[in-house]
């Protein structure tokens, strides 16, 4: 007993030593006042910054420089560190969200332990948003006191290593999705590719031709799927979802919930002999975006992959009174199983790829276009599913109303975005695209007849796009006119679509025969909630938003997640596929060390006077906390204690708050740490 | 070659923007409002091209323009605008500012309709309410189409619906006439109250609180100038249907004209301060609700309502000339809200006669659903719930594409052609989707429906006669009046026939 | 002429929100009062009371704790127990007869850089109007004068 104590005793005042160790010595702090060229110069007066930074006890060196970021401006700190064994830095200057990294950086190379560096934000906080040029210098020396008070009682504190789970997760199966996971895979990593619907393709199997090169969309597709499908590193699980993620970077830990087809696939052959029998042959088709039938036992489509068929039970009359079951009894290999149950699947995965893509918008939003009302008309996608080969009218472009050939169609560009109306304030990027498109396939097929476009402006900005517009217009006689429709109405079996030619300065009628409206593409129903499953932000609308728009566009705001495709952005299948492989670049850059590092942000719990409360152990989000015996030297429990695993905890500091003994404390943020920075204030 | 203006720093462009609130940077000419306007095909520069000429700063060649004298106020332009402008207001402001400054269209049109604003101003400023047989003269004199509508007007007089009488008796007039006078010369005044900014952002139609009327309630009424008038029919429907609905109608003592087209189209302040003081009125009177039964009158009470809750200018000006404040309390409700607010059994056990067989198309014309903001009432696009109040007489209510499209509203006298190539439009489509007669809210409606209607059919000669009924008319008939008790006989489309072989 | 009252108001933020929104109100050069000093702290789940009695002790005349909304705490919690934590503590300030209205809470996120600055403008406001925290600095004298014995 009393050696535990004796033990005790030596522990505490090693603690106390530690964290009072930068007090006791002399604290010789370097303060760094940055102009940011004019961005803070312009408005605070570094000079007086630099004067009141000096007689600030414990400040050793206190200076001003233009750049300090720069390569000059990074030596002549690490020279001052040296030559004045400075115990402490604080730099003065943007953002620590900018260049806290840089200039820890730049004190570990000087031989300062880089937690012993902060940064106090003048530019950010200060320069930029006062208009006062006194007030500003005066905050500016505040803020700057207050940091130079929080980096004297700085710990060292050393990174922590964690190990990595070499296996990726793509979430979503189409294009971005499949270039992900094969190019993960092509590097030898283990991927797990999870897509909701029973087959991959996404969209872009739905399409009928691809811009600009008017590639048959499911021939180019089809075989990466196949790739995909059969790739030996690559575990494709279709119909499933992705449930819960949890975890950090490097140690995701990710539950799946594979829904049950109702179909074993290991004995399914794809023969098909069961959606010939089904008698239900009326639901609409979703991949057919309404336009076409399919089964309640069924595949979306012909080319799907896996072969397999789902069974829709709501539709099923086996599921809906126990009768039937016609498939079973067409079934030559016992596929079917009706009381199959959805699987979960609990995995461990390092790195995660979200590629869940976009919907169409619902265009009945405009009461004006009568979208819903009026069977002829209809979106771009289902306009596609028309011109597809496998599509509902295989290939022929039909009216849903009367299957009658139209002989002359309206385009309605701009049909759901660009319009802050209806709140879609974007540029749906592909619309002027494929309705050029649309136009080009419509006069091959239909030789003779006439197309008239509505756009407000031609977005053609890749590569053979804006030839590829002209050659509509030129080639294939497609008739622009600019301007917005106001309202679109049926008489006598026509599409009466008023709108303007604003170059003409006229409004104009014209009596078509079918109208399609480019629709924007829209985030995914169920985006926001999904972002929020898996924890990373969103924007306005929905889609994913990126670490940096500019610099770091596949990344995700939480580290260890990155971004591929459309629910990103809007965007066309070249960008997608780029993405993509940037992702994949990304992920593999991360498997490629041994072991993650980790900030050493993180919480550590006193063991000597730590009570088992248990109050942390609830508070953490991360259940980072374990109970930890404390045993005597025969082996006796002495009591329990609070434990921090320094591989999960986050460094948030809601344990420190609920702790009633003061007991755990967060590194880098500490209790006294703090303090000290408000005291700091003037 | 004319140098475009693009900073916009000049006062005419400076005024546009503080009495519409637009920011015409935000214009991106996307030309929607052009192709929507139902007179655009007939302007010299459709409201897309007055918006760019107001843009670059060429205001004057605005004024100028034909299409000011076009522009029928049905505000399906700032309806759809995607970036949320409102360009029914630069019409209205560009057209008070060149009445001001005389700068204006040398058009005939111009002269027409501004001879029947004028005429129709003067006539309110000296009666404080509408004397359409004066007005009809004056606009006469004043423009020389003696011709126009004199078989109608002979009609109308035998009808009773214009008493030539009540010029020289005096009976049908404000008495505190003082007020009427103190209110136009406030208007010349500009205020400087400037409207609330608009910027692009999402419109959505939230319907207005719902409010319940049982059997039983006394109500305020306000007829307007045309229910006294032209539009008798509907006055006494309307009388008659909340008689059976045991509601009770009070008449507002010493109601005024609420200024209709003609006012909000030359001056906005006069547009304000003509319904505020029935809305002083009506408070001081202790109403809660106000009937209504005109569109427009309804439109200009309850937008004048929202301004006068938004400024205690306003308020106060209101007090000064009146010596009330207007609390704001009283609403002013339409027809249909009148109906829609009923609890639906007190209107289902009414019903002794249900309207069988009869296919309706419902005309809700433009007034009733825009503003969107203000009116609360209906979707603007598609709107349904008159339909569901004729469905629940027994009616068949069909479905049409022209519910909400223009009638050519107050137009009617200046711009007869026009007005009959809308209603033509309008009768043609309620015909093709098997409609054989329509039901209208609104008095202006069912003149350009009804009286214009046989010569729109000679003229174009593609239409059946279609009866145009009020749906307050539908409701009387409905609960057991005799249709000629509700003067469903004045009509100039015969209409008796469809409704007594029920 | 009396210098107008510049209240000190201390605001305790977390970094991944309402810091990067400061942030963002920064690089828009939206412009604001300057009597706000920010305190960094990783979530506001690290905000323990006595920080804001500490700030109140140092002379601050309001405080403000702001963090991520709720559903959207990078650290998936943290602002739910500084939330409830709040409830509590303004009961105990209520009691104490600190003016619940010196000490504000809001949600800030990462994108709303045009809320901080009309926050912080707003904020500095009603401190002025209550004035400078004279009783509170008057007890910190009393406690802080030597003791006779």
């Amino acid at each position: 007993m009393w050696i535990v104590a004796a033990r005790c005793q030596v522990l505490i005042p090693v603690i106390i030593a530690a964290s009072y160790k930068n007090i006791v010595t002399m604290a010789k702090i370097g303060v760094f006042i940055c102009h940011c060229g004019e961005n803070i110069a312009g408005k605070v007066d570094t000079s007086r910054l630099v004067a009141a930074l000096e007689d600030h006890p414990g400040v050793a060196v206190s200076v001003e420089y233009k750049y300090f970021c720069s390569d000059p401006g990074q030596e002549s700190v690490k020279r001052a560190i040296r030559e004045n064994n400075l115990t402490g830095v604080v730099v003065a200057a943007c953002s620590p969200r900018m260049h806290e990294a840089t200039f820890r950086k730049a004190c570990a190379e000087a031989g300062l332990n880089p937690y012993l560096c902060e940064i106090a934000n003048i530019r950010e906080h200060c320069s930029w948003v006062h208009t006062d040029s006194d007030m500003a210098t005066e905050k500016a020396i505040d803020i700057t006191r207050s940091i130079v008070e929080k980096v004297k009682l700085n710990n060292t504190l050393h990174p922590i290593e964690v190990p990595v789970t070499r296996r990726a997760l793509v979430i979503g199966g189409g294009i971005a999705g499949i270039q992900a996971a094969l190019d993960i895979a092509n590097a030898g990593q283990e991927v797990v590719l999870v897509e909701r619907e029973p087959s991959l393709g996404g969209h872009m199997a739905q399409l009928s031709e691809t811009f600009p090169t008017l590639d048959c969309s499911q021939c180019i597709m089809t075989p990466r799927m196949v790739e995909a499908a059969q790739h030996p590193n690559i575990r494709l699980l279709t119909y499933s979802e992705v449930e819960s993620v949890d975890g950090y970077i490097g140690n995701f830990k990710v539950r799946i919930r594979m829904k049950s087809r109702f179909v074993d696939t290991q004995a399914c052959t794809g023969c098909g002999d069961c959606y010939t029998k089904c008698p239900v042959k009326k639901i609409p088709s979703e991949f057919d975006c309404g336009l076409g039938k399919r089964t309640a036992i069924f595949t979306p489509f012909a080319q799907s992959v896996p072969n397999n068929p789902v069974i829709d039970k709501a539709n099923c009359i086996y599921f809906k009174n126990g009768k039937c079951k016609l498939c079973v009894k067409a079934c030559k290999f016992d596929a079917i199983d009706f009381t199959f149950e959805d699987q979960y699947l609990d995995l461990e995965i390092g790195a995660i790829v979200v590629a869940t893509g976009f919907q169409v918008q619902d265009t009945a939003m405009y009461g004006e276009y009568g979208y819903g009302k009026y069977a002829d008309v209809i979106t771009g996608l289902q306009f596609e599913r028309l011109a597809s080969a496998s599509g509902p009218t295989a290939g022929k472009i039909r009216r849903p109303s009367d299957q009658k050939e139209p002989q002359h169609i309206v385009f309605i560009q701009c049909a759901g975005s660009r319009d802050p109306s209806k709140g879609v304030r974007y540029c749906s990027k592909i619309c002027c695209m494929y309705t050029a498109k649309h136009a080009m396939l419509y006069t091959h097929k239909v030789h003779g007849g006439k197309t008239s476009i509505f756009y407000m402006d031609i977005r053609a900005a890749g590569k053979g796009y804006d030839e590829f517009t002209r050659r509509a217009i030129e080639e294939d006689e497609a008739s622009y006119l600019r301007g917005r429709v106001s309202k679109v109405w049926e008489e006598n079996g026509k599409l009466m679509v008023r709108g303007v030619d604003t170059l003409l300065g006229r409004p104009v009628e014209i009596a078509a025969d079918m109208v399609v409206l480019a629709t924007a593409m829209v985030p995914q129903p169920g985006a926001k909630e999904f972002a929020k499953t898996i924890g990373i932000g969103y924007d306005e609308y929905g889609f994913y938003n990126e670490a940096h728009l500019k610099l770091r566009p596949v990344e995700s705001s939480t580290a260890g997640i990155f971004l591929a495709g459309a629910c990103q952005s809007p965007k066309d299948i070249p960008d997608s596929v780029s993405q993509a492989s940037a992702s994949a670049s990304k992920v593999l850059a991360l498997f490629s060390k041994d072991k993650l590092e980790r900030e050493p942000v993180i919480a550590s719990c006193n063991e000597a006077t730590c009570a088992g409360c248990w109050g942390c152990v609830l508070a953490c989000p991360y259940n980072a906390i374990e109970k930890k015996d404390i045993l005597d030297r025969s082996g006796r429990l002495v009591k329990q204690v609070a434990s921090v695993n320094p591989g999960l905890c986050q460094g948030c500091g809601t344990c420190v708050t609920f702790c009633r003994s003061n007991s755990i404390d967060l590194a880098g943020f500490t209790e006294k740490q703090i303090f000290a920075e408000v005291m700091g204030l003037s | 070659m004319s140098t475009i203006d693009l900073t916009g720093k000049d006062s005419l462009r400076h005024q546009l923007e503080e009495s519409t609130g637009n920011n015409y940077h935000c214009c991106y000419q996307c030309g929607k409002c052009t192709a929507g306007c139902p007179a655009g095909a007939f302007m010299d520069n459709p409201p897309a091209r007055i918006m760019r000429l107001v843009q670059a700063g060429a205001i004057e060649e605005a004024m100028r323009s034909d299409s000011l004298w076009y522009c029928v106020g049905c505000q399906t332009c700032t309806a759809r605008c995607p970036q949320n402008m409102d360009i029914a207001g630069t019409m209205d402001t560009l057209r008070s500012i060149a009445i001001e400054k005389d700068i204006v269209s040398e058009d005939r049109s111009k002269k027409l309709v501004a001879a029947f604003h004028t005429s129709f101003l003067n006539n309110v400023r000296k009666y404080g309410r509408l004397q359409e047989l004066s007005l009809v003269n004056s606009y006469k004199l004043r423009t020389k189409t003696f011709m126009q509508d004199a078989g109608s007007g002979v009609k109308m007089i035998m009808q009773g619906k214009i008493n030539p009488m009540h010029n020289i008796g005096g009976k049908a007039s404000v008495k505190a006439k003082d007020q009427i006078e103190k209110i136009f010369e406030a208007a010349l005044k500009h205020s400087h109250h400037p409207a609330p900014k608009r910027r692009p952002v999402k419109k959505e139609f939230a319907p207005r609180a719902p409010f319940s009327i049982r059997p039983g309630m006394t109500i305020g009424y306000y007829p307007g100038c045309s229910l006294s008038g032209t539009a008798m029919e509907y006055d006494v429907s309307v009388r008659k249907m909340c008689s059976l609905l045991d509601i009770n109608l009070q008449d507002i003592k010493d109601w005024n004209c609420c200024g209709a087209t003609s006012a909000h189209a030359t001056n906005h302040k006069l547009a304000i301060l003509l319904p505020a003081r029935n809305q002083a009125l009506a408070d001081d009177q202790g109403f809660d609700y106000v009937l209504a039964p005109c569109a427009a009158c309804q439109n200009r009470q309850v937008t004048t309502r929202l301004s006068l809750k938004e400024s205690p200018e306003l308020r106060a000006e209101i007090r000064s000339i009146t010596g009330i404040e207007p609390t704001c309390r009283a609403e002013f409700i339409g027809v249909s809200q009148l109906l829609e607010s009923l609890d639906p059994e007190e209107l289902s056990k009414r019903v002794k006669k249900p309207l069988e067989k009869l296919n309706l198309a419902c005309y809700y014309g433009c007034l009733l659903v825009r503003p969107m903001e203000a009116m609360g009432f209906d979707d603007q696009e598609n709107p349904r719930k008159m339909e569901s109040l004729v469905a629940a007489l027994g009616a068949n209510p069909v479905e049409w594409a022209f519910k909400t499209e223009c009638c050519g509203a107050g137009l009617t006298l200046a711009q007869q052609p026009l007005v009959e190539e809308l209603t033509h439009e309008i009768a043609k489509n309620a015909s093709l989707n098997g409609a054989d007669a329509f039901v209208v809210a609104c008095p202006l409606c069912h003149a350009n429906l009804d009286m214009r209607q046989e010569n729109m059919r000679k003229r174009f000669g593609d239409v059946k006669p279609m009866p145009v009924y009020y749906i307050s008319e539908l409701v009387a008939i409905a609960c057991g009046a005799d249709p000629a008790e509700v003067a469903v006989g004045k009509h100039f489309v015969p209409a008796l026939d469809m409704v007594s072989k029920l | 002429m009396s210098e107008q009252f510049e209240p000190k108001i201390v605001a305790f933020v977390c970094t991944y929100c309402t810091y990067a929104g400061a942030d963002l109100a920064g690089t828009s050069r939206l412009k604001y009062a300057p009597n706000v000093r920010l305190i960094r702290l990783p979530c506001t789940g690290r905000i323990s009371p006595m920080f804001i009695l500490k700030a109140l002790q140092k002379g601050a005349d309001g405080i403000l704790i702001s963090g991520c909304h709720p559903g959207d705490c990078h650290f998936t919690h943290g602002n739910y127990h500084a939330r409830r934590r709040w409830m509590v503590f303004r009961s105990l300030l209520e009691f104490t007869g600190i003016p619940a209205e010196r000490v504000k809470y809001s949600w800030i996120s990462a994108a709303e850089g045009v809320k901080f600055a009309e926050l912080i403008n707003a904020i500095t406001e009603d401190i002025r109007a209550l004035g400078p925290f004279v009783q509170y600095h008057g007890l910190v004298e009393e406690t802080q004068s030597q003791v006779s014995l």
